[in-house]
């Protein structure tokens, strides 16, 4: 599970890879207080600054298109992107053999696109979530879903985007907070407790902060259900922040009714036991979460370091699918070159040993090198890996966003190989 | 009657007996390593792909045929109008360049078309073809240097090749040893031995070809210049 392995290498990384980058330059980072190092308070509980203009959901509705949101989601409220830009309904294609091409190819593909052949629908997200909790999601995503391989990414949305776009998927304004909310009045925790224990919420969900859940039959479906519904089931240490107790009950009493189709099973629960489950997602007592290292720097390698080899465990297994060249490569070069996801087009060409050498088309529209060393001396490309690091354990990052985008950071030591390259001169 | 019924007996069962006799399937101590019964012949895109690695290998004239063997006509293609066409026209281009203008149809065993390449037209031909590429892909550091090494095979394009390659050299923009091999002798000729060296060090370093780096470069004289085809 990657949130509990961060450095573990990660088998594919097609393609998305963002996040939020961030320590200034020059400034060592610093881990931002934990938000779950204390008991986190109720959405409401931390409204936005009361000066702000009110959000405008035809924006919100508008800035799905721009960053793309329907790349990846059903639900958007806009048709499915093509094929060709769909990233989830081109790789499912692939994994369903529905993917016109070479069966040698497909062959090929399958390995290393099943990771990115789901995501969630956002159909119905005004029924779901809070909108302080989705707009502050947009701008730091987190590993929110343990068994889901890529995460979601860090699109380059300003404070005010993300209001507008949360706005737009959740059109009511998240009611005030309460200490005890009514709906939970009379509910008995320990019983909530006990039905997720026996109700089969422990194989799909994890719930971080409490003692493990543990796995038990879950209600009747499919395999293909039940795979599916694993793969995106949330870890509930976040219902609290991201449901209110009324969302939360409505869920458990039917969520087809909310989703008709989502995979989460409709629970075999009495009203009174689903005010139970209710109260103990949303009020347990939840440990902090552990904190997240900063990652180990390992020292440059003494030993040669080839591109070949670079390229065959970093650049074509992680970075090439978003960072290639449209004359070279079946496509549009990907986001990281010719733009999308709202990004700008950079041209970075990461597929081979000229297109690295030949930069990124800079904010100022000039081509600047990828080895550029930063004031603390780390090359740009190796800081887009750190920064990664940086943004998966809550630290401030700089300007350079973290890569890859919508993945986990590389281990410690692809990182190594990496710097070690650069440091060698970059040898062919 | 017996005979033809035989016959046809026989004419059946050919096919399963080279069936038997022709297995798809390589045994090797024991073990099977499934084969292709018939050699596929690569695609237009692997053929280029196979040229860009033999010219990246210093086999300028086998990745010349390659080009050759897939866009006979590549002397006159438009740069830009076909992504595979630009990259064919890249490489022969570039081909013509490393071979110091030598390589041509002829040369490479296809019909010229009654066109006589000399070097320096060749050459000519080669720049005006990687400036065509450059003006369709701009702020493109790797067409840039390409051109840049182009332009310096040739004494008037010297300036120009220098100032092209020191811009992209100052930003460490440039992956090409062929360009920094360039860049070197340019600045070896002005007397910068220590730019030189700077510029052999980094072709060593990114080069896989022996030779590129300290190359005995003749520049093409300014005698014939043949009009482009």
């Amino acid at each position: 599970m990657r949130s509990r392995r961060p450095l573990a290498v990660t088998f594919v990384r097609g393609a998305w890879g963002l996040t939020l980058a961030a320590v200034l330059a020059g400034c060592p980072s610093k881990p931002k207080p934990d938000p779950a190092a204390k008991e986190a308070p109720p959405p409401s509980a931390t409204p936005l600054a009361p000066a702000e203009a009110a959000p405008d959901p035809a924006r919100g509705k508008e800035l799905v298109l721009t960053f793309q949101c329907n790349r990846c989601h059903d639900g958007t409220g806009h048709p499915a992107a093509a094929d060709n830009k769909h990233c989830v309904h081109c790789h499912k294609k692939i994994v369903d053999d529905r993917f016109e091409a070479p069966a040698a190819s497909i062959a090929r593909w399958k390995p290393r696109v099943k990771e990115l052949a789901d995501a969630p629908s956002l159909e119905a997200t005004n029924k779901r979530l809070t909108r302080t909790w989705v707009t502050r999601y947009l701008l730091q995503p987190s590993d929110l879903r343990p068994h889901l391989h890529q995460f979601m990414p860090r699109l380059p949305l300003t404070p005010s985007d993300a209001r507008d776009v949360a706005a737009y998927l959740v059109p009511d304004v998240d009611p005030p907070a309460a200490a005890a909310p009514a709906e939970l009045a009379g509910a008995d925790l320990g019983k909530g407790r006990q039905l997720l224990e026996t109700k089969g919420c422990g194989s799909c969900h994890v719930f971080t902060g409490v003692a493990a859940i543990p796995s038990s039959a879950p209600p009747p479906m499919d395999g293909k259900q039940f795979a599916r519904g694993h793969t995106l089931a949330p870890d509930l240490r976040f219902v609290r922040e991201r449901m209110t107790a009324a969302k939360v009950i409505a869920w458990l009493e039917d969520p087809k009714a909310v989703v008709n189709d989502t995979a989460m099973p409709k629970p075999a629960l009495s009203k009174a036991e689903v005010k139970d489950v209710a109260a103990y997602l949303l009020t347990a007592e939840l440990a902090a979460a552990p904190p997240r290292d900063e990652p180990a720097r390992l020292p440059v390698l003494t030993r040669k370091v080839t591109f070949k080899e670079v390229d065959e465990k970093v650049f074509h297994r992680t970075c090439w699918h978003c960072h290639s060249e449209p004359d070279y490569a079946i496509g549009d070069g990907g986001p990281g070159n010719s733009g999308g996801l709202g990004f700008k087009p950079r041209g970075l060409n990461l597929s081979d040993y000229n297109g690295i050498a030949a930069g990124y088309v800079d904010d100022k529209g000039e081509r600047a090198s990828v080895f550029a060393k930063d004031d603390q001396g780390v090359p740009r490309l190796v800081r887009a890996l750190l920064a990664r690091h940086d943004e998966e354990r809550g630290a401030e990052t700089g300007p350079v966003r973290g890569m890859p985008l919508g993945y986990a950071p590389l281990s410690a030591e692809e990182i190594q190989l990496v710097e070690s390259w650069v440091a060698q001169g970059r040898p062919r | 009657m017996k005979i033809v019924k035989l016959v046809a007996v026989a004419v059946a069962l050919v096919p399963a007996a080279l069936a038997i006799t022709y297995s798809t399937d390589a045994n090797a101590c024991g073990m099977s390593i499934r084969m292709d019964s018939t050699p596929q012949k690569p695609t237009p895109v692997q053929s280029i792909a196979n040229a860009e690695k033999a010219l990246e290998n210093g086999q300028n004239l086998a990745a010349a045929k390659a080009v050759l063997a897939n866009f006979p006509k590549v002397r006159v293609a438009t740069a830009g109008a076909n992504p595979l066409e630009t990259r064919a026209l890249r490489v022969f281009a570039l081909a013509v360049v490393r071979s110091n203008g030598s390589v041509n149809e002829k040369t490479a065993g296809f019909p010229s078309g009654g066109n006589e390449w000399t070097p320096t037209a060749n050459l000519e031909w080669a720049v005006q073809s990687i400036r065509e590429i450059d003006a369709k892909r701009p702020n493109d550091p790797t067409v840039q240097a390409d051109l840049g090494e182009a332009l310096s095979k040739l004494p008037h394009g010297r300036k120009e090749s220098m100032t092209i390659l020191q811009g992209l050299a100052q930003k460490d923009l440039m992956g090409s040893p062929h360009a920094y091999a360039a860049l070197a002798k340019l600045r070896s000729d002005q007397g910068d031995a220590a730019g030189a060296q700077a510029a052999i060090k980094r072709c060593e370093e990114m080069s896989k070809t022996p030779g590129v780096c300290r190359p005995a470069t003749k520049v093409a004289s300014p005698a014939t210049v043949a009009a482009k085809a």
